[in-house]
């Protein structure tokens, strides 16, 4: 659980939240702007962040998904009441 | 002439796009689920095509590239938000496909009307759709325009450009629906790659002898371009900051979105998708390249339309079948978006405005005659988005700027009428009146960006956290009890 939240807020700090400090036009990677080269290389490790996730879920998702759909059906029931 | 070459390229890209969108309306015969949401069956890389061909529009062409040359750093936020939309929908996604399967939902309105057991609120919610999908719509129709007149070096001129293409789109969508809109997604997106990754690299090498090169010399121009605040005064780190939290949260709050999850077969499409879709934002860079390399060879030609950086840069470069090419990808980067727009307006509008509106509801209406509807608003709306296009051009372009804030307003009633048991229906109005209400208030009035404490803020992202306040706290505040669906 902890590493779910962990997973899922890294793309976010990494793209949103290091920006104050990472505005900045050098060390030029790759010949880009490190700024740039920052945001890019967020979206890589977001790729993998995703990816981890899924392969978590992978293993259960069968299940959840026949959660998600019971919980469909009694939040509609209840939202009815 | 020395430029039909490229009108001749143009008019195979254009027809034959129309042609292929046309095929799977032919070959079966189309009940009105298989119309509008390709009987959900679609799997996961046909899904991953029509959406990855929903953000590759003429925005991502001529957008990204236009701004790198106008505005340089600022262009850069462009980079980040898909991932961060990305992973917002690998939570959000698969809940809304499950939805949609249990219970045969066809639009965001209907997610809405299902969510909170209201009927007014999926139609309240479905106007405002309607409001931003037009702008949005009428969009990639002037783009198209402006790439074909630009292409055909003038021998065009845009409203015939215009009229052609966009008639096309709707005789497409008119036959095929969705199954349409996916079959040319995939070659649209294809192309698109190929040109993007093509002149990204190309066009720096061919002028300044590589990319490292080329922002060295804009860098000794102006040290502060290429990052945030570039050449402007207000798109500043907290401008990027809050607009890619708006964007994150909007990204999937666009009415067509919805509408593309429930063709899905299973949930594991969205997921799967979540994953790989990043892979295609990373092309992004590639306009861009092409954007400051047009900024330093027009330094002293300064370009009327910013948006038409990238095509006149290869105008300029290349001999003119080449500019045909480009052309052709950019005309099928605005007609395919086109097209699911156009299917999306038109369902929300036939189906949740007009059918649940004002004919009193779905349940006596047959599924063909739904499909019927459907298909004549089709029709009209295309009539109303050319002439807007062609005579009223600026009355919507604060529509469009409002756009993405607009549709963010949707996150919190959406996302949490899906995860907290406590969502009130007065809640989601309360919070979404508040969230409009502050997004046009500070267009209109030029706050947009928001400027507080000498930082400035998106105006969405004001509106989304006052939204976020008031639909908490009301919704904490009403008991349960609301109307049934009747």
């Amino acid at each position: 659980m902890a590493l779910r939240i962990f997973l899922t807020a890294v793309p976010f700090i990494w793209i949103i939240g290091a920006l104050p400090w990472v505005n900045r036009v050098h060390p030029m990677i790759f010949g880009v702007p490190f700024l740039a080269f920052w945001i890019q290389l967020g979206v890589i490790i977001s790729v993998f962040c995703i990816h981890t996730l899924y392969m978590i879920d992978k293993k259960n998702h069968a299940k959840a998904d026949a959660e998600a759909a019971e919980h469909a059906l009694d939040g509609h029931k209840s939202k009815e009441n | 002439m020395e430029n039909s070459s490229a009108i001749i390229i143009l008019f195979i890209f254009i027809v034959g796009i129309s042609v292929l969108g046309a095929i799977p309306g032919m070959k079966h015969k189309m009940n009105s689920e298989s119309w509008a949401v390709g009987d959900r069956n679609f799997g996961r890389w046909l899904n991953w095509f029509i959406m990855a061909g929903e953000v590759y529009t003429a925005f991502a062409f001529l957008g990204a590239s236009g701004w790198a040359y106008a505005k340089g750093g600022p262009s850069f936020y462009i980079l980040g938000y898909g991932s961060l939309a990305y992973m917002v929908g690998y939570y959000i996604l698969p809940k809304i496909c499950v939805y949609g399967h249990s219970h045969l939902l066809v639009t965001q309105g209907d997610l809405v009307e299902y969510l909170y057991s209201s009927r007014p609120l999926g139609i309240l919610v479905s106007c405002i759709g309607v409001a931003f999908l037009l702008p949005y719509l009428q969009l990639q129709l002037t783009a198209l325009g402006l790439i074909v007149e630009v292409a055909s070096l003038g021998e065009i001129s845009r409203i015939t450009a215009m009229l052609i293409a966009f008639v096309m789109v709707a005789a497409f969508v008119f036959l095929s629906g969705l199954r349409g809109v996916a079959s040319t997604a995939l070659i649209k997106d294809i192309a698109m790659m190929l040109a993007m990754l093509f002149f990204g690299i190309y066009l720096p090498f061919h002028y300044f002898g590589g990319v490292g090169e080329m922002f060295a010399k804009i860098e000794a121009i102006n040290p502060t371009y290429l990052i945030f605040p570039g050449s402007t005064k207000v798109l500043d780190v907290g401008w990027a900051m809050s607009t890619l939290c708006v964007m994150a949260a909007g990204f999937y709050m666009w009415p067509h979105f919805t509408t593309n999850t429930f063709s899905a077969k299973d949930p594991d499409v969205p997921r799967h998708n979540a994953v790989w879709l990043p892979v295609y934002h990373l092309l992004l860079i590639c306009p861009m390249l092409v954007g400051f390399t047009a900024l330093l060879v027009y330094m002293n030609n300064p370009l009327p339309v910013a948006d038409m950086a990238f095509l006149y840069l290869v105008k300029d470069s290349f001999p003119v079948w080449v500019l045909g090419i480009v052309g052709g990808a950019g005309a099928l980067a605005c007609m395919i978006p086109a097209a699911d727009l156009l299917l999306s307006t038109s369902l929300l509008i036939s189906r949740n405005i007009y059918i649940k509106g004002f004919r009193g509801g779905d349940e006596n209406v047959s599924p063909e005659h739904m499909k019927q509807a459907a298909r004549y608003f089709i029709l009209i709306l295309t009539a109303v988005a050319l002439y807007l296009s062609i005579f009223h051009a600026n009355l919507l372009v604060n529509l469009l700027l409002t756009g993405y804030s607009g549709v963010t307003q949707f996150f919190p009633l959406i996302v949490f009428g899906m995860f907290w048991p406590k969502s009130s229906k007065l809640g989601a109005i309360c919070g979404l009146l508040v969230g409009e209400f502050l997004v046009f208030y500070l267009m209109l009035n030029k706050m947009d960006p928001f400027p507080l404490m000498g930082i400035h803020f998106n105006a969405g992202f004001v509106a989304l956290v006052c939204n976020f306040i008031v639909f908490i706290v009301v919704s904490l505040l009403t008991k349960e009890g609301k109307t049934k669906l009747q």
